[in-house]
């Protein structure tokens, strides 16, 4: 019996201890293809906007942070099945993914825009869209977009990774692409600008509303989402979110 | 996902069947006829050209259908000379590349099975055939070849089913067959399994009315005399 005492005594120590010392490990995911928000850099390090902020929102939290590479198309399925904690890929808040999970307030939110080449000479009017070829990223509120609203007159083309729709433009198998509008500025820049444009759009459809990124959390997870919640509130009172998109979208 | 949304969805869903089974069967046709005249030319006992043969199945059975379709589909596109050459009607299109890389990968698979068709073929037929006369043009045309597709459509048959569940890479390159479909639907609604689920059974679907015609055409060909 006293030695039973012990032994509780020592396996719940260790337990303890355990807990004690070792930070709580918390997984971001997300797709990191998509330079200035997430890329991988030479070292093979995941960086980035998005990384930036969830570094900070992990020491708000007191957790420690970790970082998972994804498909965009799969975050979410991943996501539910409880692979990693949350994501962070430049998500757009948008009313289908709420209904299979839970989202942070937005933390950012930028405009969308077509990249192309200066001779495609761009028009907002129906007419240009007639025929031409436009690629945007796979399991995007954009894919929706342009396939619901011009998929019957021009050939929407979907890219696991946006890098691949760069490499097709430049084939000439692409006429235009359609994406966020940082991405779309730092491929211009990076490629010159005499060749490409980058051209601002609106999207008046009201079903595809961009309400900002956010923080997908498994539905029901309260705890974490109102700690995610508290620490973006923060960042954007003391004005951290914007000095880093001053850093990664000059 | 509801019903409305299921009607919604249909025609994107029976379009992505039709590319599916077009894109079987161009790459089918081309796979047979590449895979035919390889088989042909390696029996002509030119060394050069067997080689040739020998290392054009090493390679083709030797790397993923996957590296092949990203090689043909952005690897032709690196090339100015690629891109301002005919090739590149067919190479522009994802379609176009996919139908290369399935009929490259089915004749290098085939031209191993039909070889080794040909040599089961007892010496005897051949002999007989010279016994009676006949010039090689006939003997190939009206005893081997007759023979060749009777033992070939059973076997024949794998390389149908591999090739109908292949042409699903090619959503990888943009097309939108059944699988491309399923992940904008996926994506759309975020039904991961019930979509899944249903490009499953498509699928299996598909390749019961295969089999289904397949069994019929053995039939028809082991009753006929050709």
């Amino acid at each position: 019996m006293k030695y039973n005492s012990f032994a509780i005594i020592f396996l719940l120590s260790l337990v303890f201890n355990f807990t004690h010392g070792a930070q709580r490990i918390f997984k971001f995911a997300m797709e990191a293809t998509y330079p200035p928000f997430e890329m991988v850099d030479e070292h093979g390090n995941i960086e980035g906007f998005d990384i930036d902020i969830a570094r900070l929102i992990c020491n708000d939290m007191h957790v420690k942070c970790e970082f998972v590479n994804q498909p965009f198309d799969s975050l979410i399925p991943n996501l539910n099945i409880g692979k990693f904690n949350a994501i962070i890929s430049a998500m757009n808040i948008t009313k289908e993914r709420a209904c299979v999970v839970d989202f942070s307030i937005p933390y950012y939110a930028n405009g969308v825009s077509f990249a192309l080449p200066k001779r495609n000479n761009f028009s907002n009017a129906q007419a240009w869209f007639i025929g031409k070829s436009i690629g945007v990223q796979q399991g995007t509120l954009l894919e929706q977009f342009l396939r619901n609203t011009y998929g019957k007159i021009s050939t929407i083309k979907a890219y696991a990774s946006i890098q691949s729709a760069f490499l097709d433009i430049e084939a000439k198998r692409l006429d235009a692409i359609l994406g966020d509008a940082p991405i779309m500025t730092q491929w211009v820049k990076l490629k010159g600008d005499d060749e490409y444009v980058t051209i601002e759009y609106n999207i008046i459809d009201s079903t595809y509303v961009i309400n900002g990124y956010g923080i997908a959390l498994k539905k029901g997870n309260i705890q974490d989402l109102n700690q995610i919640n508290f620490a973006i509130k923060k960042l954007q009172n003391n004005g951290e979110i914007i000095k880093i998109a001053k850093r990664y979208f000059k | 996902m509801d019903l409305n949304e299921l009607k919604y969805y249909a025609p994107l869903v029976l379009n992505g069947v039709f590319i599916t089974i077009a894109l079987m069967v161009c790459s089918l046709v081309m796979g047979l006829l590449l895979s035919s005249v390889l088989t042909a030319l390696s029996f002509l006992k030119f060394k050069p050209l067997n080689f040739i043969i020998w290392l054009y199945t090493f390679i083709i059975r030797g790397t993923p259908l996957l590296v092949q379709i990203f090689l043909i589909y952005y690897g032709s596109a690196q090339f100015e000379c690629i891109r301002n050459s005919f090739l590149w009607h067919f190479l522009k299109s994802g379609f176009g590349c996919t139908v290369i890389a399935l009929s490259l990968n089915s004749s290098g698979y085939c031209v191993v099975l039909f070889r080794g068709l040909v040599k089961s073929i007892p010496q005897g037929e051949f002999d007989a055939c010279l016994s009676l006369g006949m010039s090689k043009i006939q003997m190939i045309y009206s005893v081997i070849l007759s023979r060749l597709i009777r033992i070939a459509i059973p076997s024949y048959s794998n390389e149908v089913a591999i090739i109908l569940k292949s042409t699903s890479l090619a959503s990888t390159i943009t097309i939108m067959d059944l699988m491309g479909v399923t992940k904008f639907l996926i994506s759309a609604t975020y039904a991961t399994l019930p979509c899944l689920f249903l490009a499953g059974c498509i699928y299996l679907l598909i390749n019961f009315l295969i089999i289904k015609l397949y069994s019929l055409s053995l039939k028809k060909i082991y009753t006929l005399r050709i």
